[in-house]
């Protein structure tokens, strides 16, 4: 009945439904329809399924390959997911040895939250409040008194569109010219907090619904020449960012007297969002081989990245008097720099030896400027000394490594390792840090079916003299310097290390065990702990410790039923030293206060542990009918992650509290189910169920309402607490 | 001979067999040599004791499931084509020390190799980092599982000089890839956001907001200390039943010093503009 399209098979034919669909066909499209039960955002994060209700399921490929009589050998056809907002297109069409030219267009959607409100409006450029607004003092106030204005939910949701081209044409057998060009608009919005504030302690903030609207241009081109025995490919990267909105204004909600010009409503606030910028990059890549025993490869680049937007006024608060910009633009320029380069010697089939190096260099030659402090729109000092300084932060790494390795018996090679790590950086507390790294490893075979890797790591890392006082002389006037006590010279506690900056020792080591029972069981552990010991620290990171276990199997039950099982354990755990000291009342930069006796008093001390720690398991397999009509697969995957933060202890002070908080639990379930029935080799039909359930219950947004924190209009954005339950069905059409 | 390759090899191989090798010849591999089981012989070598007795010798160049030829012989055998241009700094690479072969994660017997495929790409790579798809199945990731991220977007399994075999020439240049407005320069600039974005995110996932290492403030407090507020230990009494502090709920930090990447303002020393 070949008219019929739910005609059975012709199971006349002697090859498999797998191998008939994968030869004999140019393609295939899917159209269907779907089903999602309630709205939601983890499930649909990232995959366009985060609205309920009925979607379309469609997508489809058309291949051709072996074209004869053009001059292509090959095309391809490609959509996914048209019938959601994450959709994909794809042309490709290339001829073996002469070309490929692949088109390819995306639309990414990320969600965020969705259960936020906002009283703000975007109206001309600002967020702006309902005329009707009541203004107070605190978000608890605000919130009562502005209950219907606030009650607007707003979408944390970015667009990402993209259109990437792809060229390559292969010249000869030698040279091959490359370029790819792509533009990317990305559009939406996302929560981002702002503030008024005289001083810390008098901040006045708002969580506001911040408008995206930016696009990324990148162009790149190369040009590769190849020889059996060396190879050079040269290219360059131009990238260039734009914002289409240089600035976020809003509006003041609150009727804070900070000063002139700043409570509601008059009171504008204003932050610069990121400023445009372009880079070009050249780089250079490449290998030699001198002879059977010794090899070069080297990589090598320079790239400039620009930034010169129109600089916006030190404030938006027309009351408050302001000395003129340094100048119109900020005239912002880093350079990087790298040179690699690897050197592998055989010297016999057994014995190998490697040496490595990397240079990065981020060369900021930015301008320092002196500006004119503008503490949170509501206080301007005239007075020079007041003025504050940008830093440039300049950084040079070096990394030389040399390696050993030797060929055992049983497959087995062993290999070790030292490599010396030097970071110098320029405006930051520490100048330079230099890392010892030592490794050994183990690959084997020691058996038949049982595959072994080992590996054991020490680093120690040492720090240069900690100025912990480099941030506050780099950031202030020298004449206010002077004018301030030397015990007052500090931002940080001069006890604080920056953990990326300070003496470390850590240890790492991993093992792989794989091993092969027999054709239908296959099973592999992996693990690695690391233990990272700040052991210079007083205060901060002190120490951090990480775990993964990972045991998987794969189980082939016969030829028509294969499973694989894996459950991984993760850790991860770190110790944090604080000292609290105020000192009576907050401090201002730009004020001088007797020394803080509570800096020094150990009393003050505190400790938290955190832990984060996390279970997956996961599950996967297919099932074949025997007359291989029926196809089954499934999937299922378990996280159960738990963050807590106990421990909290004190050094006795009366004043501090050491209240444990409590854990925050993230559990999510997925299950996807799959049966694809053949009516013909040509068409089928696919049924497909998925359930997701995913529940936290994160203290920082638990019982949090829009006016619950004092001074902080926020969103009220509440944890995500969901199951969906999605529901697909399909039909198959192969295209002869 | 030419004809009595052809026969021997699809004699045996035929489109009967339970694997469907035969969607190879719906790829370049199977039209090399003009295609046919000339395009077999392109890979597995003349192979003339496995043509004579071919289930007691294995061809010159094996790659499973019954006979294996060494990872490097089987990586050579593709290398003779594809080390030009993509494959050129494969020897001393990771994978090829680690000895994993081509045909570890590549498949030719196939249309389409997924490992070309974004939407297939990860499967491979996460069957052995088994702590990236551990991380990967966290709250907050990258659009991985989704297929609009690949690992090689971000990553060249076939050799690359940078840390982590990353594609661009460092961490940073590659986060720039798809975050181009956080490259700056800025007015002000956070420390450690201009040398390495991982000392604040865990690119393969968190249970953390926005890939987080770890939760703030927390976060923020492994480097920040000064006096008043940063200094505070922040704990149970902050949440909503106590003294809902701003230090601890909502967003914590960032919801004042909110421009943590840098700022451009001309009063944003402090991140808040």
């Amino acid at each position: 009945q070949p008219d019929d399209p739910f005609a059975f098979y012709n199971l006349t034919d002697y090859r498999s439904v797998q191998t008939r669909q994968l030869v004999d066909y140019s393609g295939y499209f899917e159209l269907g329809a779907g089903y999602i039960s309630e709205s939601n955002e983890q499930f649909g994060q990232y995959n366009g399924l985060d609205e309920d209700g009925v979607f379309a399921i469609g997508s489809g490929v058309w291949r051709n390959w072996q074209v004869e009589d053009y001059w292509f050998d090959y095309y391809s056809v490609k959509a996914n997911d048209l019938g959601l907002d994450t959709l994909s297109l794809n042309f490709t069409i290339g001829a073996v040895q002469n070309f490929k030219l692949a088109v390819n267009w995306q639309q990414l959607r990320s969600r965020g939250p969705s259960s936020g409100k906002t009283p703000f409006r975007y109206e001309q450029g600002a967020l702006t409040l309902p005329e009707n607004w009541q203004a107070a003092n605190n978000a608890s106030e605000l919130a009562s008194l502005n209950q219907q204005e606030i009650d607007r939910r707003f979408s944390q949701v970015v667009q990402r569109d993209q259109l990437t081209i792809d060229f390559h044409h292969d010249i000869d057998e030698a040279w091959r010219l490359r370029s790819s060009v792509k533009h990317e608009k990305r559009d939406g919005t996302r929560a981002t907090g702002a503030a008024f504030f005289a001083n810390a302690q008098n901040g006045h903030s708002a969580i506001l619904p911040a408008k995206l609207d930016s696009t990324t241009k990148t162009f790149e081109a190369g040009v590769g020449y190849y020889q059996p025995n060396y190879a050079a490919d040269v290219s360059y990267l131009y990238s260039e960012f734009e914002n289409d909105d240089y600035a976020l204004r809003w509006q003041n909600p609150y009727s804070a007297n900070l000063g002139p010009g700043v409570a509601y409503d008059t009171g504008i606030g204003q932050i610069a969002t990121e400023p445009d910028n372009d880079m070009h990059q050249f780089r250079l890549t490449g290998f030699y081989q001198l002879n059977d025993q010794w090899r070069i490869n080297a990589d090598a680049s320079y790239a400039v990245a620009n930034q010169d937007t129109a600089l916006l006024p030190y404030t938006s608060n027309l009351a408050l008097p302001t000395t003129a910009l340094p100048d119109r633009s900020f005239d912002g320029e880093v350079s990087t720099t790298t040179a690699k380069a690897q050197v592998i010697y055989r010297a016999t089939n057994k014995l190998k030896f490697q040496a490595g190096y990397r240079y990065e260099d981020r060369d900021n030659d930015s301008p320092r400027w002196a500006w004119q402090s503008v503490t949170g729109d509501s206080w301007a000092p005239q007075d020079e000394k007041y003025q504050v300084y940008n830093a440039p932060h300049s950084r040079s790494l070096q990394h030389l490594q040399l390696e050993g390795s030797y060929r055992l018996p049983k497959s087995t090679r062993l290999s070790a390792s030292y490599a010396y790590e030097e970071i110098d950086r320029y405006n930051h507390a520490v100048e330079t840090t230099e890392e010892d790294i030592f490794e050994l490893r183990v690959n084997s075979r020691p058996m038949v079916g049982l595959n072994v890797r080992a590996q054991l790591q020490y680093k120690d890392r040492g720090a240069s003299t900690y100025q912990w006082d480099q941030s506050f002389y780099s950031l202030y006037d020298t004449a206010l310097i002077n004018e301030i006590p030397d015990s007052q010279r500090y931002s940080n506690h001069p006890r604080l290390s920056q953990h990326y900056l300070s003496n470390r020792e850590q240890w790492h080591s991993q093992l792989h065990l794989g091993y092969v029972f027999n054709a239908r069981w296959h099973m592999t552990f992996d693990g690695h702990y690391q233990d990272s010991d700040y052991d210079a620290t007083e205060l901060g990171l002190a120490n951090e410790k990480l775990w993964h276990a990972n045991l998987a199997a794969n189980w082939y039950t016969h030829e028509r039923l294969t499973q694989t099982f894996y459950v991984a354990f993760d850790r991860y755990e770190y110790e944090l030293w604080g000292r609290a000291f105020t000192g009576g009342a907050e401090k201002n930069a730009f004020e001088i206060y007797p020394p803080l006796p509570q800096a020094s008093d150990a009393r003050r001390d505190w400790t938290i542990e955190p832990e984060d720690t996390s279970v997956t398991l996961g599950t996967s397999g297919e099932w074949i009918s025997e007359s291989k009509l029926l196809e089954l697969d499934w999937q299922y995957q378990l996280t159960l992650s738990d963050s807590e933060h106990s421990n909290l202890a004190n050094g006795g002070a009366a004043d501090l509290s050491a209240i444990a908080l409590p854990d925050i639990n993230q559990d999510q379930h997925h299950v996807d189910v799959s049966a694809l029935y053949h009516f013909r080799d040509d068409l089928s039909l696919k049924l497909n169920y998925q359930y997701f359930r995913y529940s936290t219950d994160d203290w920082a947004y638990a019982n949090v309402g829009v006016g619950s924190i004092d001074k902080v209009l926020g969103s009220g954005q509440h944890n995500t607490n969901e199951q969906v339950h999605l529901v697909g069905l399909s039909v198959i059409y192969r295209l002869p | 001979q030419q004809s009595e390759a052809v026969k021997q090899c699809l004699d045996c191989h035929q489109q009967s067999a339970e694997q469907p090798i035969h969607a190879i010849f719906q790829n370049a591999h199977g039209n090399l040599n003009g295609g046919g089981s000339q395009a077999c012989i392109g890979c597995h070598g003349e192979s003339l004791d496995h043509r004579t007795q071919p289930t007691a010798q294995a061809p010159l160049v094996s790659f499973g499931p019954k006979w294996f030829n060494s990872a490097e012989q089987q990586s050579e055998t593709c290398l003779d084509c594809h080390q030009k241009h993509t494959g050129s700094l494969w020897q001393g690479s990771m994978h090829q020390q680690e000895e994993v072969a081509c045909v570890g994660c590549h498949s030719a017997h196939v249309v389409e190799d997924p490992m070309v495929s974004a939407t297939t790409q990860a499967d491979t790579c996460m069957s052995c980092h088994s702590d990236v798809r551990s991380a990967n199945m966290l709250a907050s990731r990258h659009p991985i599982a989704e297929g609009m991220v690949a690992c090689s977007d971000c990553h060249n399994p076939h050799g690359s000089l940078s840390e982590s075999s990353l594609t661009q020439p460092t961490l940073n240049d590659t986060c720039f890839q798809c975050h181009a407005e956080k490259r700056g320069p800025f007015v002000f600039e956070h420390a450690p956001v201009t040398e390495d974005c991982s000392t604040c995110h865990n690119p393969h996932g968190s249970m953390h907001d926005n890939m987080l290492v770890s939760k703030t403030p927390f976060l923020c407090q492994q480097c920040h200390s000064a006096a008043f507020h940063p200094s505070q230990p922040l704990e149970g009494s902050g949440l909503p039943a106590g003294n809902s502090s701003a230090y601890l709920l909502s967003k914590n930090c960032l919801s004042c010093h909110s421009q943590i990447h840098g700022s451009s303002h001309p009063s944003g020393s402090k991140m808040t503009r």
